[in-house]
């Protein structure tokens, strides 16, 4: 069965002056479902870019990218956002809520752009809001919960359409130590359920929930 | 206190002059809507403010004759009647009569027509203004013989006969309908003094008739102080009630309706001119909704730097005065650049109403004078304070923990101020649809005008009007030579193709009817129609379509069996069942002449498009000769080219006999939808002006709307969102408060738009088909202006949206 990440020489620069800044250089690198991988480096060194090329936010790279099978490199842009659709999900550091809508509002935007019936939506966003015991929160805005209620609320919305992949930059950054292992855990628990996990972070503890670190420094693949 | 005030200024002055596409902005929307409300205030103050240049003009009055049963409430009166009406008030210190007259003048130079009035001796004092050289009027000057009197105008003074001092005495040469000939001048008005508009240029005593049948005379009067109108009006009903009973033949159901002299010189124009006021205010709302509209924008940016100032110890009312300090500026500078470019719009409405060719009082006072000066500071101040209301009570609202914890990122928040700007966003697009309403009703209403056949051909025609006095020319025969001779010259013209003549013109304003009985049928009942006294090359020369029988031709001379030619509406009428030809009508009634109907003609709008054609009669002039006849000439070259050629045709036959009204036909039915067109032309540039300015406004609050979602949009594309799914977004939110205004804008509409009803032609004011399309419009435009924005927001690169944390 073949890797459901496969990168081969993914390369990313910025034209500067008289020649290029490179972010991300020849980096080739194989990823199997069901993997938990740790991608850390110092500040710069292309870690969130990466999760962002992975997470197909980001099209002007080179290189050959293969993802489930699909040669992505090969795709335009309408077809890179049906795969990100289709099989993943974000968390960010700044779980980015959206102000204006609830928690279940909030649960119910990745549905919405999936073409789900209404009442399928509406069973989704409950088993979830069941799921992560957040029921009780359904109807406060995001300015009303915790941070950590907040990520918990942003990993439910990033595992709501059942993704293969979950993509998360700095999850447990804004968050106190008891908050972030919470998140961490939930993160463990979804990747022993299948899911594949690949996070962004500087903390070593949470790099240890994962079953493969990646280092990335000046853009170079180094371990 | 006024150091603080001082320091706002300054520091307003410095915050706009450090956002120049802001303020530049602002002061252009500003100074547009300004401008516009200062040009036509400038008219309302010249037409219905300013005070007229009587003494106590408030207490003049016009007293006009009603008659309930016609729903008439203008009319002229008897002579009779004036004095009864004199002599049995208490209510009047004193009471004049005027009526109007024409004249021509053939002293001192080329020979023209003059309109002006003849009055009673008292009417001067009545009104406060003596001559300012020579003597009024005597009373003993109303008597026959001895009227031969003149006043001149200022204006036709100094204009005919060069502002000669010495004119007193003078004896002029005047042709008008009485025999008169020679006048003497006794006296000059003052300048300025017109009194039923610029076309008074010279007066007449009146002389009475006491026959109490014949109504020809206008009443005006001096209250007496302390009595109100309500009061006279009271007397004056009273006194009519007394009239009808004891003359119940000529006065039964007349009676009198006093109205303020204000009111009644500016007539019709007044409710134009309010509705004008109404619309110019609206888009001046608009600008404001807008201009509070991207100060709540800036309030927004400018969060962190106000909740700065409050940690520094800034009161909310001192931030609240500094917000209105930079409004109030903003405002200053609108109400500047709205003076400059009124000075463009005052000019060009006043060239535009002049050359309506209809009297308008007070169109020489239409300027910017202190009173309007005073209008705009006010108005400006007033559009600062409203504007930046809103805004400052918003901006001045700071979380400043909030604000300051969240290290200036302005992505977040600001929910109230959305609101706020939606609403205005609603409201603007209300007033929008009402003033796209009103225009598009008047364009529809135009465009049907436009496409009405007028039953001749307008195209190449040139016409004129010749009045021959009754002193020379009171003979027919003498009348019928004069215009032969003279149509036969203008017809020998090279450039001339052919020449009619009538005594009343289509589109000219000129009606002449007559009663008329049908042989065979009972004169009991008498009809009327229009009576028309044609030469045989009339209806050739108009275009006039000949539907049966014959027009007239050589033959049908002064000696000739007598015959006439009716129009289809007459034919329609009173031969609904039967072939008209060979039927015979007579206008003569002891004895009849009977008049044998030759031919039918195609109907023509006589009085001007709008109004459906009425029964018309045509006689050969030389059968029926007129002392006043219309010339229409059909000419193969630009018409007004040969006016020279024609009026010299009419000085080689007699050189004393003025050419009058030389237009062409297509001026004069230009003349008739003037007013439409105005409206149209106003309204029309008032809802361009809204749509423009709500189009900015939309586009603007879209395009904020994106600016401070860019996150949002960045995360909900990292969650799966495609372009179409932001564009739509953004587009249905930014489409919401438009259609709120539609509805909103749907109801105002019905109200505004019945306001024009008078002016709407083949189209109701609720015409749905124009509220349809109004409110596409608007829904069309506001799609674009929310589209704009939201094309960038989809353009949105959720990596760097997402690194604004």
């Amino acid at each position: 069965m073949e890797p459901m990440i496969q990168l081969n020489n993914i390369e990313k620069y910025f034209e500067a002056g008289y020649g290029k800044t490179f972010v991300l250089r020849r980096v080739t690198l194989d990823i199997k479902e069901g993997e938990f991988v740790t991608i850390m480096g110092p500040s710069g060194a292309g870690k969130s870019t990466l999760l962002s090329i992975l997470g197909m936010l980001d099209s002007s790279w080179t290189g050959e990218f293969r993802f489930v099978e699909q040669p992505v490199h090969k795709m335009n842009n309408k077809q890179r956002v049906e795969l990100n659709k289709k099989y993943i999900g974000f968390v960010f550091q700044s779980y980015h809520l959206i102000d204006n809508l609830t928690v279940y509002e909030n649960l119910d935007i990745p549905l919405s752009y999936r073409n789900i019936k209404s009442a399928d939506r509406a069973s989704m966003v409950c088993d979830i809001l069941d799921r992560f015991h957040i029921v009780g929160k359904k109807d406060l805005y995001p300015n009303q919960l915790s941070g950590g209620q907040q990520q918990l609320v942003a990993v439910a919305r990033a595992v709501i359409a059942n993704p293969k992949l979950i993509l998360a930059d700095e999850p447990t950054g804004n968050l106190h130590s008891a908050q972030g292992k919470e998140i961490m855990e939930l993160f463990k628990k979804l990747n022993e359920e299948g899911t594949t996990i690949i996070q962004v972070t500087h903390s070593e503890t949470n790099a240890q929930y994962g079953n493969r670190i990646i280092q990335l420094a000046d853009g170079w693949l180094v371990k | 206190m006024m150091r603080s005030t001082l320091q706002d200024i300054h520091y307003a002055f410095h915050t706009l002059r450090k956002s120049p596409g802001f303020t530049a902005i602002a002061v252009l929307t500003l100074g547009l809507s300004i401008g516009a409300n200062t040009a036509i205030f400038s008219v309302v103050n010249a037409v219905l403010v300013r005070p007229l240049p009587y003494k106590d003009a408030g207490r003049l009055t016009v007293i006009s004759g009603t008659y309930a049963k016609d729903n008439v409430t203008h009319d002229v009166v008897s002579y009779p009647t004036y004095l009864d009406w004199k002599s049995q008030n208490r209510s009047f210190e004193g009471m004049e009569a005027w009526a109007g007259w024409s004249f021509n003048l053939s002293s001192a130079g080329q020979a023209e027509q003059i309109w002006g009035l003849r009055v009673t001796p008292g009417l001067f004092f009545l009104m406060g203004r003596e001559p300012i050289l020579g003597r009024g009027f005597r009373p003993e000057e109303q008597q026959p013989g001895r009227n031969h009197v003149l006043l001149l105008s200022h204006a036709l003074w100094a204009r005919r006969f060069g502002a000669d001092p010495k004119i007193l005495g003078t004896q002029i040469r005047l042709s008008a309908d009485a025999d008169s000939e020679i006048y003497t001048v006794v006296g000059v008005m003052p300048a300025g003094f017109q009194y039923t508009g610029p076309w008074d240029q010279a007066w007449v005593p009146l002389v009475p008739d006491l026959n109490r049948g014949h109504g020809f005379i206008r009443v005006v009067g001096r209250l007496k102080s302390g009595v109100t109108l309500t009061e006279a009006q009271a007397e004056m009903n009273s006194i009519s009630a007394q009239l009808a009973k004891a003359y119940p033949r000529h006065q039964a159901g007349y009676g009198a309706n006093v109205v303020p002299l204000r009111h009644e010189m500016a007539g019709a124009l007044r409710p134009v001119l309010l509705v004008f006021l109404g619309a110019v205010a609206s888009v001046l709302l608009i600008a404001c909704a807008n201009v509070a509209s991207l100060l709540l924008a800036r309030a927004s940016a400018r969060q962190r730097e106000t909740a700065i100032r409050a940690s520094l110890g800034a009161s909310r009312r001192r931030l609240i005065r500094q917000f209105l300090t930079e409004s109030v500026l903003l405002a200053a500078f609108g109400g500047v650049a709205g003076m400059l470019l009124a000075q463009w719009g005052v000019a060009g409405l006043v060239a535009f109403l002049s050359n309506l060719d209809i009297p308008i009082y007070g169109l020489d006072q239409i300027r910017i004078d202190p009173a309007v000066l005073e209008f705009t500071l006010l108005l400006s101040l007033a559009t600062g304070l409203v504007f930046g209301m809103a805004p400052a009570l918003e901006g001045s609202r700071t979380d400043v923990n909030e604000t300051l914890k969240e290290g200036g990122r302005t992505a977040t928040g600001g929910g109230g101020r959305a609101r706020v700007r939606k609403l205005l966003v609603t409201c603007e697009v209300a007033m929008s649809l009402v003033l796209l309403a009103g225009a598009g009703l008047l364009m529809k209403s135009f465009l049907l005008l436009q496409r009405v056949p007028p039953g001749f051909r307008p195209e190449k025609l040139l016409t004129m009007m010749v009045r021959l006095p009754d002193s020379r020319y009171r003979e027919p025969r003498k009348q019928v030579a004069f215009f032969d001779e003279v149509l036969a010259g203008i017809a020998r013209l090279p450039g001339v193709r052919t020449v009619g003549a009538v005594n009343a013109l289509p589109m000219s304003g000129n009606q002449d009817s007559l009663s008329f009985m049908i042989e065979g049928k009972p004169a009991s009942q008498p009809t009327s129609a229009g009576d028309r006294g044609v030469n045989d090359g009339y209806f050739r020369a108009m275009g006039i379509r000949l539907v049966k029988g014959r027009v007239f031709t050589a033959r049908d001379a002064a000696g000739s069996p007598k015959v006439a030619v009716i129009n289809e509406s007459m034919a329609r009428r009173f031969w609904p069942h039967q072939d008209p030809i060979g039927q015979r009508i007579s206008t003569d009634y002891k004895p009849p002449v009977w008049r044998e109907i030759v031919g039918v003609v195609a109907d023509v709008r006589h009085s001007n498009l709008a109004t459906d054609p009425a029964p018309e009669m045509y006689f050969p002039y030389q059968q029926s000769p007129r002392s006043l006849m219309q010339l229409a000439v059909r000419t193969e070259a630009e018409p007004m080219s040969m006016a020279n050629a024609v009026r010299s045709q009419v000085f080689a036959v007699d050189k004393d006999q003025p050419v009058a009204q030389l237009k062409t036909m297509e001026r004069l039915m230009a003349d008739w939808v003037a007013p439409q067109r105005f409206s149209l032309m106003l309204i029309g540039i008032f809802a361009a002006l809204a749509l423009a300015l709500s189009t900015a406004g939309i586009y603007s609050v879209v395009s904020f709307a994106v600016t401070r979602r860019t996150r949002e949009i960045g995360v909900r594309m990292a969650l799966g969102a495609d372009k179409p799914d932001v564009v739509r977004m953004i587009v249905s939110q930014g489409l919401a408060p438009v259609g709120a205004g539609i509805i909103l804008g749907l109801g105002g509409a019905l109200g505004f738009t019945r306001l024009l009803e008078r002016y709407l032609y083949g189209v109701t004011p609720t015409d749905p088909f124009t509220f349809v399309c109004i409110s596409a419009l608007l829904g069309a435009v506001a799609l674009v202006a929310s589209y704009v924005p939201a094309r960038r927001a989809s353009q949105v690169d959720p990596v760097i949206a997402l690194r604004y944390e």
